[in-house]
């Protein structure tokens, strides 16, 4: 058989089988709605919050007044150059999946503390409080979890943090280990491997220095089929991770 | 009115005129694309129904200058894969053709033709039969297949010529036994 013939019966097999999904259009967007209506009656969860505008504002105001503080010496002048190059809006990085290369775009995540580059075609930020967590798109509900969770702890060293982690998460995890890294992000890393079947949890703390006496903990969370996918990914979103200077740096 | 002044209304204002606009333009193909994966149209309703509030909830997370198709088959597939993984009954196109469509007389005549290859795409592997139905019915080129399916092209280049040999092996069967048949 022709290579066309085949591409044309395949085209036309599958609309032919699926063309009565047409009656079920409407009722299916009643439900849409009704489902819609009742989560926004109901406040659930999924709403959206109004939250960004105001942490953008706050941004804004920290960078002012840090390029206003450090625009008069010549450390500082260089420093204001280094953080217009941080907040560049998008970066295109190569990376490595599966063993091959591919170019992609990273779009910046500013909070106050710290910026990231996010791959926005699989991942978004959700925050709550002190906590943003890295979710991926669309993702399936009966998986186990993946995610990258980013906070601060406060007057604590990354040493005492993964000290207290090699103690609590013993009974967790069949594999747990500490180790000092310099890629993707300087910290020091304690990760823990659930098993070895394809769902066993897999979870890499790093411990970044936030420079001001307390850890940054970024939490790398997924399953062991999903190392070669999202944990390569988050991996190269790290990569992309900075400490936003205060104003007494 | 094209997907970016649509989206831009919902976004801005959640303004559900908008919302079913932005539904009757991919709503249809949506069903299509989730009944061909899933093999049943009430699951694929259900995944279109689930697809269609994530949207709508998440939207803001979506890019105004990014294409908007994609984003939504790439939450439409993780739908149908959830939906087939929680289980239920597999239904065949037999079945299919007997409870859902109403058949004309030359429809019936293709169906009977190449049923076997309705139910060779029905039994393909999920990774071999989700990039055919995106690529055949859902119009999409490889590259943005590769990016629903968040797999490497080179992988999705190799699934889908599986899929396809499979096929084709399965069309050449009818023609021979149709030609054995006229020559008796």
């Amino acid at each position: 058989m022709k290579e066309d013939k085949l591409d044309k019966t395949i085209v036309d097999i599958l609309h032919k089988q699926t063309e009565n999904t047409s009656s079920l259009k409407d009722e299916t967007f009643k439900n849409i709605i009704g489902r819609i209506d009742e989560i926004e009656k109901g406040g659930n969860k999924m709403k959206r919050k109004s939250k960004v505008p105001k942490i953008a504002s706050l941004i804004i105001v920290s960078l002012i007044t840090i390029t206003a503080l450090i625009a008069t010496t010549e450390t500082g002048q260089a420093a204001i150059g280094k953080v217009r190059e941080l907040l560049a809006p998008e970066k295109e990085i190569q990376q490595e999946l599966e063993g091959q290369k591919e170019e992609i775009n990273l779009e910046l995540e500013e909070k106050m503390d710290y910026i990231i580059y996010i791959d926005k075609n699989y991942y978004y930020m959700e925050s709550k409080g002190s906590i943003d967590k890295i979710l991926p798109i669309g993702f399936p509900d009966d998986l186990p979890e993946v995610s990258m969770i980013i906070e601060q702890r406060e007057n604590e060293s990354p040493d005492q943090i993964a000290n207290e982690l090699m103690k609590s998460l013993t009974s967790k995890f069949e594999i747990l280990e500490r180790q000092d890294l310099a890629e993707p992000i300087p910290s020091v890393l304690v990760f823990g491997h659930g098993g070895s079947s394809w769902d066993s949890v897999i979870q890499r703390y790093y411990l970044v220095d936030n420079t001001k006496g307390g850890t940054f903990v970024i939490t790398q969370t997924y399953f062991l089929e999903a190392s070669e996918g999202h944990g390569v990914r988050f991996d190269n979103l790290l990569k992309e991770f900075k400490i936003i200077p205060s104003e007494e740096d | 009115m094209d997907d970016q002044i649509l989206l831009t209304k919902i976004i801005k204002h959640n303004d559900k005129e908008a919302f079913e606009e932005l539904y009757n333009l991919y709503g249809d193909y949506a069903l299509r694309v989730a009944t061909a994966v899933t093999g049943d149209s009430s699951k694929a309703s259900d995944a279109v129904q689930e697809t269609f509030i994530r949207i709508y909830f998440n939207i803001k997370n979506f890019k105004l200058d990014k294409p908007f198709k994609p984003w939504l088959y790439k939450i439409l597939i993780n739908e149908c894969n959830r939906i087939l993984r929680k289980g239920g009954k597999i239904t065949y196109i037999s079945d299919y053709i007997e409870n859902n469509v109403e058949l004309s007389e030359e429809d019936k005549h293709n169906f009977e033709e190449y049923e076997d290859l309705y139910v060779a795409i029905k039994n393909l592997d999920s990774i071999n039969k989700t990039p055919i139905v995106l690529k055949y019915l859902g119009g999409f080129k490889e590259k943005e297949i590769s990016q629903i399916l968040n797999i490497n092209i080179n992988t999705l280049k190799s699934r889908l010529l599986k899929g396809r040999q499979k096929l084709k092996k399965v069309l050449e069967k009818n023609d021979e036994r149709r030609n054995t048949n006229e020559r008796r």
